[in-house]
């Protein structure tokens, strides 16, 4: 009995804090007006919601009125988190009828609302408001209302556990928004629910924070029944005039607050005080004191209590005809109550478990969004795969563009470059041509000139046979014999210089062959000054010498070598005509051409041929030394030189295994040394 | 009549000493021959009065038949030596500057021996 008590007296409605104010009963008159005068909705609302909690406690019909117009009007209005607070109190007055499923329903529902960000642009929230500008902080603290309809569903269900639950998770958020109203009702639960189960000590603490809390924030809508709880409390521990002290102090301020419920459960608490007392008159007052209460409140369950205590008295006092009746109708209410209950937990039990099936549901269809994310995550991994490859492979597509092209122009460098070295050769045979030209004159002077002689000489010879002269016949055919030798040779130079010069124009490199360097450089020499002279007629210049006679043929590739060997005289020829022009008195414009056979140390066999150069022209210049080698350098005029010579010249001298070095003196002029490793 | 004949191919000794060999025989002639520019005032040094006549080519390594000639004409006025120098054909540029510096006559590669003879037949 003491628990289906308690059940109905600890479950309390919580909104005070959230939508609508708090409403002592003196605004009642006030309230009604604004509702009739409101033009606005939100006012209208507003006041909704504050009827709505005004009759809670004292009039469930109207509450539930006020509530549902206002859930019409929070749903018209699209303004969500009102109808979260018309929800909760929907949920508290279902509660109430003991209709638990519908009740978590709509406990759920507020739940949602309050949990989900989407409705917090333009959502009203309250001028009193703590967090007024602040949707999000609002929202969460609005959670102190669900955490407690929540635990006061499970209490009302006899979920006593799950209830404590509830309600410290709301102290929790209470605490940590230092929200004074949300701590009243919450431990106000907790206390009621310890008392219940026996545990009065912690009963009694949680009860008197409550207490404390209601005092502070002079929230005391509820404190009567926290009084009651603190009076139950001493009764149980037999400290029987504490206990009806504050029994008195609960009727009090029940009845201050308009709270019917409250009002009634007091003279409850009050009738068992009598009871225990032994005074069955002072407990009848009380009984049908509270059984008045509930008839007004229209509470079965206050009925049920109420009357049952009601007979009591009267069986105590001996009016069995008295006692007998409202037995009767403590137990039709009861059995009604008892039915309706059952239909109901069975619902609500019904719900919890559809709740949890939606629950699984709901987290089975995360999974599949999850699992659907995952394939969509794949599917956008593997576009941007795709894309990536795409640009890869772009990438790819114009490197390897940019490869051909760059292959391209690489090859039209090369050939670009064999023109240029062709053309290089094609300047120095042009330079040559004079030369050639005079050498190629002067031996066939002498071929001409020796075979006219040889037929003159002929003729005489004959005469000389017809004189029978065999003296002088001797002394003619010997010199015949001389001048054709003098034919022949100059008939193989000239044939010489028309072979070098075709070999020097040939574009492919030729083949290693024995070669006389000696005769190679002297051919060279004259060549080059010849072909000096032809373009420039004031140009001269000593010539000297030294050939090594030691040297034998060595194994070269003649018009490569060649082709170095003219270069550099050339060079030389160029360098002493240039400090020639500058008018120096006593400068000899010389040029020198010397080679030495030398032996490799560390090689058994063969040596070294080295071909020296030299001039004693300017010299080179030390800021340019180290460029004379690369290609397209020169110090000529623009048109007079294609800087090819050197770099050719080094290439060539390398190819044959041997080294091309300089040694120059600024003023004093330059020596370049051709060094071939013979064998 | 000596005659010095100046050219750097040394084969023009055993020419002229064949195309002159009835003159050089009889004596009517007497040759001799200088290789190089420097080669040939060394020997005019030498034999100041003997050499009447002088055969120079122009093309030379060295001191060029015009240097020679100036030189020449600038040292060896009395009895100035007759002076005939030998061009390429077609030389324009070497013709006039050997007349400028006072040659005498010219002869044009490739030699024609028998207008030579002529010539220093008439000298003679």
């Amino acid at each position: 009995m003491s628990k289906k008590y308690l059940v109905i007296s600890i479950t309390v409605l919580l909104l005070a804090t959230g939508l609508f104010g708090q409403s002592p009963p003196k605004e009642l008159d006030s309230l009604h007006q604004a509702l009739a005068n409101a033009k606005d909705d939100t006012v209208r609302m507003v006041t909704l919601g504050n009827l709505g909690v005004y009759y809670a406690e004292s009039n469930r019909d109207s509450a539930m009125h006020f509530t549902e117009t206002g859930i019409l009007l929070a749903e018209k209005m699209n303004q969500q988190l009102s109808l979260a607070e018309f929800l909760l109190l929907k949920s508290y007055l279902v509660q109430k009828q003991y209709n638990l499923a519908l009740s978590l329903k709509l406990c759920n529902q507020a739940m949602e609302i309050l949990t989900s960000s989407k409705y917090d642009k333009d959502a009203y929230i309250p001028p009193h408001q703590l967090f007024k500008n602040d949707p999000e902080k609002y929202r969460y603290s609005r959670l102190i209302s669900v955490y407690h309809q929540m635990g006061n569903i499970q209490s009302s269900a006899g979920n006593q556990e799950k209830a404590i639950e509830y309600f410290q998770k709301e102290i929790r958020i209470a605490d940590e928004l230092n929200s004074k109203d949300g701590l009243v009702t919450s431990n106000m639960n907790i206390g009621s629910i310890y008392a219940d189960m026996g545990q009065l000590d912690s009963a009694f603490v949680y009860s008197q924070r409550a207490l404390a809390n209601a005092r502070n924030t002079g929230y005391l809508s509820y404190a009567g029944f926290i009084m009651e709880d603190i009076g139950l409390i001493f009764l149980k521990k037999n400290q029987l005039d504490s206990s009806r002290f504050y029994f008195w102090e609960s009727a009090r301020i029940n009845q201050e607050q308009n709270n019917l419920a409250g009002e009634s459960s007091s003279h409850n608490s009050l009738a068992r005080y009598y009871e225990k007392t032994g005074k069955p008159d002072s407990m009848l007052l009380h009984a049908s004191l509270a059984l008045d209460l509930g008839n007004q409140l229209k509470s079965a369950r206050a009925r049920e209590i109420s009357s049952g205590q009601v007979a009591n008295a009267w069986k105590w006092l001996g009016k069995p005809d008295s006692a007998l009746k409202y037995l009767t109708l403590s137990k039709n209410i009861g059995d009604s109550l008892y039915t309706d209950r059952i239909k109901k937990t069975a619902l609500f039990q019904n719900y919890q478990f559809e709740e949890q099936l939606r629950l699984e549901k709901t987290a089975q269809e995360s999974v599949a969004a999850r699992n659907k994310a995952r394939t969509i995550a794949l599917f956008t991994g593997l576009g941007l795969l795709a894309v990536l490859a795409l640009v890869f492979y772009r990438n790819f597509r114009q490197r390897q563009k940019s490869y051909r092209k760059l292959e391209k122009t690489l090859s039209d460098l090369k050939s670009t470059q064999a023109q240029l070295i062709q053309s290089e050769k094609m300047a120095s045979l042009g330079e040559l041509t004079a030369g050639i030209a005079h050498e190629i004159q002067n031996p066939l002077n002498f071929v001409n000139n020796f075979s006219e002689v040889n037929n003159e000489l002929i003729i005489e010879l004959l005469e000389e046979v017809d004189k029978g002269n065999t003296a002088e016949v001797k002394s003619i055919a010997a010199d015949i014999h001389v001048n054709s030798e003098k034919i022949s040779h100059h008939g193989k130079r000239a044939d010489a210089i028309v072979k070098g010069m075709l070999q020097h124009s040939r574009a492919g490199s030729g083949k290693n062959e024995p070669t006389d360097i000696n005769a190679l450089c002297d051919e060279y020499l004259r060549l080059a000054y010849h072909g000096l002279r032809a373009k420039d007629k004031s140009f001269n210049a000593t010539m000297k010498t030294d050939y090594d006679a030691s040297l034998g043929n060595v194994n070269i590739v003649p018009q490569d070598i060649g082709r170095v060997v003219l270069n550099l005289i050339t060079n030389a020829f160029y360098a002493v005509n240039e400090k020639t022009k500058q008018s120096i008195a006593g400068y000899e414009p010389t040029v020198e051409i010397s080679t030495t056979l030398s032996p490799l140390p560390g090689r058994g066999v063969g040596g070294e041929v080295s071909i020296k150069v030299k001039d004693n022209g300017a010299g080179i210049p030390s800021h340019i030394l180290d460029k004379i080698f690369q290609p397209f350098f020169t110090t000529k005029p623009t048109g007079q030189g294609t800087g090819l010579g050197l770099s050719l010249s080094y290439d060539i001298v390398k190819a044959h295994g041997g080294e091309l070095k300089v040694e120059t003196k600024e003023g004093e002029g330059s020596t370049f040394i051709i060094q071939i490793p013979t064998n | 009549m000596k005659i010095l004949v100046v050219d750097d191919e040394t084969d023009v000794q055993a020419l002229f000493e064949q195309r002159f060999r009835k003159e050089i025989r009889s004596g009517e002639m007497q040759f001799d021959f200088a290789f190089s520019g420097e080669e040939a005032l060394k020997y005019l040094n030498q034999h100041e009065q003997e050499a009447v006549l002088i055969l120079s080519d122009i093309n030379m390594p060295g001191m060029s038949g015009l240097e020679l000639l100036s030189q020449i004409k600038q040292k060896y006025l009395k009895p100035p030596p007759v002076v005939m120098m030998i061009t390429a054909y077609g030389d324009e540029e070497n013709y006039t500057n050997a007349k400028k510096l006072g040659a005498d006559d010219f002869l044009t590669k490739p030699v024609d021996f028998s207008s030579l003879k002529e010539k220093l037949k008439g000298i003679h």
